[in-house]
């Protein structure tokens, strides 16, 4: 078991499950109504200098670096 | 129950295809206006089914009925408020746990629900089996299977809505919370239903569940009632922050038991959306790739409209002079032929070309790329103090400014939304194109279409200027962390296409009757007027006006009848030319004005520059100002984007003129 | 599977080769080295058009390279390739026959002199390679391909 980081440190390819969510209260709800939930599989499919495409269930999101920063994963 | 409309709202998450739906069962009905107080779209359209008549209105698509932004706010009060006879709720087949979070709430908010089960197509040939029975059951709501773009399934929605409208009263979906949380909803609810009157207008179970979430326009709802300082009293002593995802868990839970036994397989595999996407968002290819495509949309754009564009010319310039020619007195003549007919005709021409790029720029939207072009540029936008988001109506403001920047409300931050408003207007919008065409066309000969490029390329340069500028100065800070959703590629059909360019193109057409017209009918009687003048000359209550403004413009190469066409040209930029037409006595027919223009010994190619320049940057039209205000909510920041667009129009028209002036091209 | 992609890898080689060159060909004329025999294979002077024609053969390419690689996801770059290559193709048709109305329905003084072949390039005549390919190829192109899975 790997230890829990950002999202944004995620290589492009890889999946991991979402561990906690620090974005103050609206952003953390607003995550979490689109897919973002505790344990949810994340998969990484592009990253590049900040900006992240990734997968959550079943969706496509882009994300800035903000936001990505803000999405703790963990379990690689 | 027989002779009363029905009604019915349309909710759902972004791109599930619920306007496909809306336009599937209203056709042609359609209304659009606005939704009371903000300038969000409202669309609502007709219909009768079975001899009732349905009246539909389409909701701003939301993952959920919180007040995150200002389109959540919207759908939610219009549930709650307006109380629908029955709520659609279309769900994306292919996302069903995602999509069901908004079905647990609409089922708190006590509405009836139905649900059409969208693109079902899709997942049938993904291989889901979903099981329509048991879903019925276990959420117990009425299901039915719709592809949208087919128009399959509509029919049976309707029976469906028209039978749950005529049931009585529905039971209460409840969604628990489990231990703690269900006893701080049962306080609430007991001291709430002492207010009879919030009783009677909401449903309490729900009201305490936003109160637990902090739920700020919730908070408001209570402000007066006898109960609020009780309220506020127990919410003052909670962590509310413990509860408010807690419970959002709690409804995923609740899905995820459902989940399972409803649908079998439905587990997304590599599709070809992600190996499209490999290519358009490839490090390398992305930005080329989209700049190919902007290129192409512009080629065709402009190309492609030139037939339609002389048709519309050829017949304006016939109809000017069938009515000059035969039309008594000529006063009248004069009023149609010059005045209306030259002034509105002249915009009239590049309506094909707006329509064009507006029918690009949708085909490219409806297809999803629009959304990765948004990603594509994220890092670039990032640099000039916006994000990706900030891009597209950047993009659409080449149409024209007004839904340029009414799409501007999908950013949720309000600096960086309020930034993308104040530089939009310097995205030259196909209402600048006319005066380009014309003053190039005049004085820049061969070099006309690099010219006229160049001037794009001054609008994109004086934004993203003016934009880092905002950013270090009035609006400090780094653009608000975003994220968007990518919908799968879909295969744009022109159909919807057009409905979309119709929808923002017509609102050219309209100011071009409006504000154009009325703006033409002014110019020509300032023009005429005292009675007797000479049309258009010095002595007319126009060159008045021009010799008092002269000063004002003169140095920067301007003369009178450039200062009455640039005060007209407030009311819209086309303008500018059609007064031109009016002051050079010259009418409608273009060459004609071409070569009046070649022939006044007060305009030539350096200060026409310096002309187009000022037509680009200086006040934005009237509508857009119009927009601006409502958008922004602001007179303080309405009267900045006009004072900042005159100073700075002013000031680079200044420096053509004197620069130009020094390297001896004056 | 290997040789199922290998038709895709020659295609994507001689398609992105071709469009490259041509390309190339077209910055050149578009700098104001056109000859003779440019002018005899349609190449007119437009600079971008032919970066556009170029950027259409490195998606080829890029293609082949991934292909190489044993990376089964870049035949993506080939069928976005040939859609790209086609949308071009599409885009330079309409504005021949815009042209075309132009000539014969306005008889706009412009375009006095105008013939259909005025208007011919690169962007349409190599189109036809990738068309054939999309003829062949055409049941990974149909609507449920855009959303069904896999390759």
């Amino acid at each position: 078991m790997c230890k829990v980081m950002p999202l944004i440190m995620v290589p492009e390819g890889k999946e991991c499950r979402i561990s906690d969510i620090h974005g103050g209260r609206g952003l953390t709800r607003h995550l979490t109504e689109m897919g973002f939930t505790y344990h949810a599989p994340v998969k990484v499919l592009r990253s590049e200098k900040g900006s992240l495409i990734v997968a959550v269930n079943g969706c496509k999101y882009a994300l800035s670096k903000g936001i990505a920063m803000k999405i703790m994963v963990g379990e690689c | 129950m027989k002779d009363k409309r029905i009604r019915v709202a349309l909710a759902g998450n972004p791109n599930v295809g619920k306007t496909t739906i809306f336009n599937a069962i209203t056709g042609a009905r359609q209304h659009v206006g606005n939704w009371p107080g903000v300038t969000v779209e409202r669309k609502s359209g007709r219909k009768v089914h079975k001899g009732i008549a349905i009246e539909v209105v389409d909701l701003p698509g939301t993952y959920s009925l919180t007040a995150y932004s200002l389109d959540e706010v919207i759908a939610r009060d219009y549930i709650v408020d307006e109380r629908p006879d029955v709520v659609v709720h279309i769900v994306d087949a292919t996302n069903l746990e995602r999509n069901l979070y908004l079905t647990t709430q609409l089922m708190e908010l006590g509405a009836k629900v139905v649900i059409a089960l969208n693109m079902s197509d899709l997942a049938d040939a993904r291989g889901d089996v979903i099981d329509l029975k048991r879903m019925e059951e276990f959420l117990e709501i009425p299901v039915i299977k719709t592809v949208g773009s087919k128009e399959f399934g509509i029919d049976e929605l309707l029976d469906e809505v028209l039978r749950e409208a005529e049931k009585g009263e529905h039971h209460e979906h409840e969604i628990g919370y489990g231990g703690e949380v269900e006893e701080e909803i049962n306080e609430l609810e007991n001291i709430l239903g002492d207010d009879e009157e919030l009783s009677k207008r909401y449903p309490l179970r729900w009201l305490s569940v936003k109160l637990l979430e902090g739920d700020k326009e919730v908070q408001k709802k209570l402000e007066g009632s006898q109960v609020e300082d009780r309220i506020k009293k127990i919410l003052d002593k909670m962590d509310k922050e413990k509860y408010e995802t807690a419970m959002v868990d709690k409804r995923y839970e609740a899905i995820n038991a459902v989940l399972p036994q409803v649908c079998s397989r439905c587990v997304e595999k590599v599709t070809a959306s992600d190996l499209i996407d490999r290519v358009l968002t490839n490090k390398y290819l992305g930005i080329p790739i989209f700049l190919a495509l902007m290129w192409g949309a512009f080629e065709l754009t402009f190309t492609f409209a030139t037939p339609f564009m002389d048709f519309i010319d050829f017949s304006f310039a016939w109809l000017a002079g069938f009515v000059s020619e035969n039309l008594e007195p000529a006063w009248l003549a004069s009023l149609i032929g010059d005045g209306i007919i030259g002034g509105v005709g002249f915009v009239l021409i590049f309506i094909p070309n707006i329509f064009i790029l507006f029918l690009m720029l949708s085909l490219l939207e409806d297809s999803g790329y629009l959304a990765r072009a948004a990603f594509i540029m994220d890092r670039l936008m990032y640099k000039i103090g916006l994000h990706g988001k900030s891009f597209i109506p950047m993009l659409m403001g080449f149409g024209c400014n007004v839904p340029a920047i009414m799409a501007t409300r999908s950013i949720e931050d309000k600096n960086d939304r309020l930034i993308t408003i104040l530089i939009n207007p310097f995205m030259s919008c196909g209402a600048r194109l006319p005066v380009y065409v014309l003053l190039a066309g005049a004085f820049f000969g061969k070099e006309a279409g690099t010219v006229v490029f160049s001037m794009y390329v001054l609008g994109m340069v004086v934004a993203i200027l003016s934009a880092k500028l905002f950013r270090t100065t009035l609006l400090k800070g780094k653009p608000a962390p975003f994220i968007m959703e990518l919908p799968p590629y879909r295969l744009p059909t022109l159909k919807t296409g057009i409905i979309h360019m119709w929808e923002r193109g017509s609102m050219y057409l309209k100011k071009a009757g409006t504000v154009i017209l009325l703006g033409a009918i002014i110019v020509w009687l300032l023009a005429s007027l005292p009675w007797g003048v000479e049309y258009g000359a010095e002595k007319s209550i126009a060159g008045m006006i021009g010799h008092v403004l002269e000063p004002l413009v003169a140095p920067l190469g301007f003369d009178w009848k450039i200062a009455v066409a640039l005060l007209f040209g407030f009311l819209a930029k086309e303008i500018v030319v059609g007064s031109m037409g009016v002051l050079y006595g010259a009418g409608e027919d273009e060459t004609a004005l071409t070569e009046s223009l070649q022939n006044d010994p007060n305009i030539y190619p350096l200060n026409s520059l310096g002309l187009m320049a000022f037509t680009l940057i200086y006040m934005p039209c009237l509508a857009t100002v119009g927009v601006i205000r409502k958008e922004t909510g602001s007179w303080k920041w309405t009267l900045f984007a006009i004072v900042y667009g005159i100073g700075l129009a002013w000031l680079i028209s200044f420096m053509i003129f004197r620069v130009g002036g020094v390297l001896g091209y004056g | 599977m290997v040789k199922k992609e290998a038709g895709k890898i020659v295609f994507g080689l001689i398609a992105g080769t071709i469009y490259v060159v041509f390309g190339l060909i077209q910055v050149v004329v578009g700098l104001g080295y056109g000859s003779g025999w440019t002018k005899a294979i349609f190449v007119p002077s437009d600079i971008a058009g032919g970066l556009i024609l170029v950027l259409i053969g490195m998606v080829f390419l890029y293609g082949v390279k991934e292909l190489n690689a044993g990376i089964n996801e870049g035949v993506a770059y080939i069928y976005v390739g040939i859609l790209l290559a086609l949308g071009f193709t599409a885009i330079y048709l309409l504005i021949m026959g815009a042209d075309a109305l132009e000539a014969y329905a306005i008889r706009s003084e412009d375009f006095e002199d105008w013939a259909p072949l005025d208007d011919m390039k690169p962007g349409i005549y190599l189109g036809l390679l990738p068309f054939a390919a999309l003829l062949a190829w055409r049941h990974k192109f149909s609507l449920k391909g855009l959303s069904r899975a896999g390759v």
